[in-house]
């Protein structure tokens, strides 16, 4: 250092000004980079794999779902977490826009129409608060809380009792998490493709807008009179059938903490399973197992209508209510041989291209193709058929 | 966990791997460096507010590539510097906030010199000026000096921030000093020089 620097140096060491870190920005910063690094984590397994929409064609016989988190048992039902995705906007979204991406809450109502099984309609009302935390809950009061930066969650089954669940693991399954809905919203870009023109929802005089990303397409409605979000709406063109719906939307409303705490409710008891995400440890010959327990277990010797997705929950417990579920069967359910099973598929690579086709097919039905995926490094596909046998196959030969 | 000496900064070598997946030790990493970008981004600023601000955008950009990041905690360091650096010249040259700063610290800087605020005492008066002065630089200068003299940095540090030789680097804050010296000669607290 020369005369000049010391000099200089000499000088700012006898000025004084107020260059002190506030903790306060410090810590809110830190939330805001958690929630954030939890949702890359989500995002990047989920762009690591090959978007299961863009199958054309199969869709009738997919059951794969946004939905990943899945159900344990018939009375023992972990409800899973919801993904999303959004939309883009125009003009009248810039305020939209601006407002998701700002926002630190977010609550919702999902419903969702699957062509799947019964084509059921389920309706979720979904409360998302940074960094990580996300509660859902059906209309039927199943509650799974999430806290993704712990990495745990908890399902709460009205009238019945809890479950924890382990979902650390799940961050590298690279199927699409539960803040693929809060990413794409904090993504969405400033202008829509088209607009709509004006629709009256639920009362509401609305002006439409259009936004077409890859295989979504999402429908924003926005009050014409106050700027207000009324209505998304998501369609896939590969997936006919499958409509999402999302309303009752409002950003920034307080929630308090004890909406995510982890804490089992008063009066609940714990339902003796802890589920883990290990996804490694589940293989196929556990889905197979589980797929030939499903199929004994109800009268009708079917597989399941899905494989995946939170659906499976409400699906179950309505085949419980119809009288379609062997009661000696489920009487001694193990909860964790389902949520294996689930973990199975939600594990398989994005280019294992899955299919599931087992929806109403009966067990041991003759030459009946069921599932069907291409494990990690290999050329060939493994086929399971109705009968439970497992062949491999080369890509040509899967069933159209 | 094993610490590692450089530069006057104990690195964890073993950091930068977990706070890939780890919110835990990705926490960790941001609370060690939170201050010292904070405390460049106001010595480079003169103003907490924008620091603040200028602090969250560098944060969340080094989010945005963290992943892909392939380097030790000291290069993690330094590439901060750059995000923070590359922030402030562009802040600076988007909003016109280095005019609006001269010209407030100008006023104050006069104003001082008056009856109008005896309330400042001399260091405050000789912040001002040394703002001033600064803050007359052009932007990459303003990087090297406060790099420099704030934040401590060597040469070398600097030079791997800016993306050049050590060399070009002391050319550069030669010639950023002679301006601060050229800016400094006329002025004068209490009939004492403040020149360097």
């Amino acid at each position: 250092m020369n005369h000049d620097e010391k000099h200089f140096e000499e000088l700012l060491s006898k000025m004084t000004m107020d260059d002190k870190p506030d903790h306060r920005h410090r810590d809110k910063l830190h939330q805001e980079l958690l929630a954030a690094f939890a949702r890359n984590q989500w995002q990047q397994e989920r762009q690591s794999r090959q978007s299961p929409w863009g199958q054309a064609g199969v869709w009738r016989t997919i059951m794969q779902n946004k939905m990943r988190l899945a159900a344990a048992a018939a009375v023992i039902v972990i409800t899973g977490i919801v993904g999303v995705q959004f939309f883009a906007g125009t003009n009248a979204y810039a305020r939209v826009v601006e407002e998701i991406r700002n926002a630190r809450t977010l609550v919702y109502t999902l419903i969702t129409q699957s062509n799947q099984g019964n084509g059921e309609t389920i309706k979720t009302d979904i409360a998302f608060k940074e960094p990580g935390h996300l509660r859902t809950t059906t209309i039927d009061g199943y509650v799974a809380i999430v806290d993704a930066v712990a990495g745990k969650m908890i399902s709460i089954v009205p009238g019945s009792g809890y479950t924890f669940g382990d979902i650390k693991n799940l961050t590298n399954t690279g199927g699409p998490g539960p803040f693929e809905s809060i990413e794409a919203m904090k993504k969405l870009p400033d202008k829509a493709d088209k607009t709509l023109g004006e629709k009256e929802i639920d009362g509401v005089n609305c002006d439409g807008y259009e936004v077409t990303q890859g295989d979504l397409t999402t429908l924003v409605w926005i009050d014409t009179k106050n700027g207000e979000v009324v209505q998304f709406e998501q369609k896939f063109a590969s997936a006919p059938g499958m409509n999402r719906i999302i309303k009752n939307i409002k950003f920034d409303v307080d929630l308090d903490d004890s909406l995510f705490s982890l804490e089992p409710p008063a009066g609940y008891k714990s339902m003796g399973v802890e589920l883990k995400s290990d996804t490694t440890a589940q293989t196929e010959q556990t889905f197979v197992d589980w797929l030939r327990w499903w199929a004994n277990g109800n009268i009708d010797e079917t597989f399941p209508p899905m494989v995946a997705g939170a659906e499976i929950a409400k699906v179950t417990m309505d085949m419980a209510k119809e009288g379609k579920l062997k009661g000696e069967y489920w009487k001694n359910v193990d909860p964790s041989q389902m949520y294996n099973a689930l973990i199975f598929v939600a594990a398989l690579p994005q280019d294992s291209n899955w299919r599931y086709a087992g929806n109403g097919v009966k067990i041991n039905t003759p030459d009946m193709p069921i599932f069907w995926y291409r494990p990690a490094g290999s050329q060939m596909y493994r086929v399971i058929y109705a009968d439970l046998t497992v062949k491999e196959m080369a890509e040509d030969k899967l069933p159209k | 966990m094993g610490v590692s000496e450089v530069s006057g900064f104990p690195f964890e070598p073993e950091l930068m791997i977990q706070a890939k997946s780890d919110p835990g030790a990705f926490s960790r990493l941001y609370f060690r460096h939170y201050d010292m970008i904070f405390s460049y981004c106001v010595h480079r600023l003169f103003n907490r507010q924008t620091a603040e601000d200028i602090t969250s955008e560098v944060f969340l950009k080094m989010l945005e590539n963290f992943q892909t990041f392939d380097g030790n905690e000291r290069q993690f360091r330094n590439w901060l510097y750059k995000i923070a650096t590359n922030a402030i010249n562009e802040h600076i040259r988007k909003t016109t906030r280095r005019g609006a700063i001269m010209a407030w610290v100008g006023q104050w800087s006069r104003k001082e010199h008056t009856d109008e605020a005896p309330h400042l005492d001399e260091s405050q008066q000789r912040a001002a000026i040394i703002k001033n002065a600064i803050l007359t630089l052009k932007p990459e200068y303003q990087a090297i000096v406060t790099m420099r003299f704030f934040e401590n940095l060597k040469l070398e540090e600097i030079a791997e921030v800016i993306g050049t030789s050590a060399g070009t680097a002391r050319s550069q804050l030669s010639r950023a000093m002679e301006k601060l010296r050229q800016e400094l000669s006329s002025v004068r607290i209490d009939g004492q020089e403040v020149t360097i």
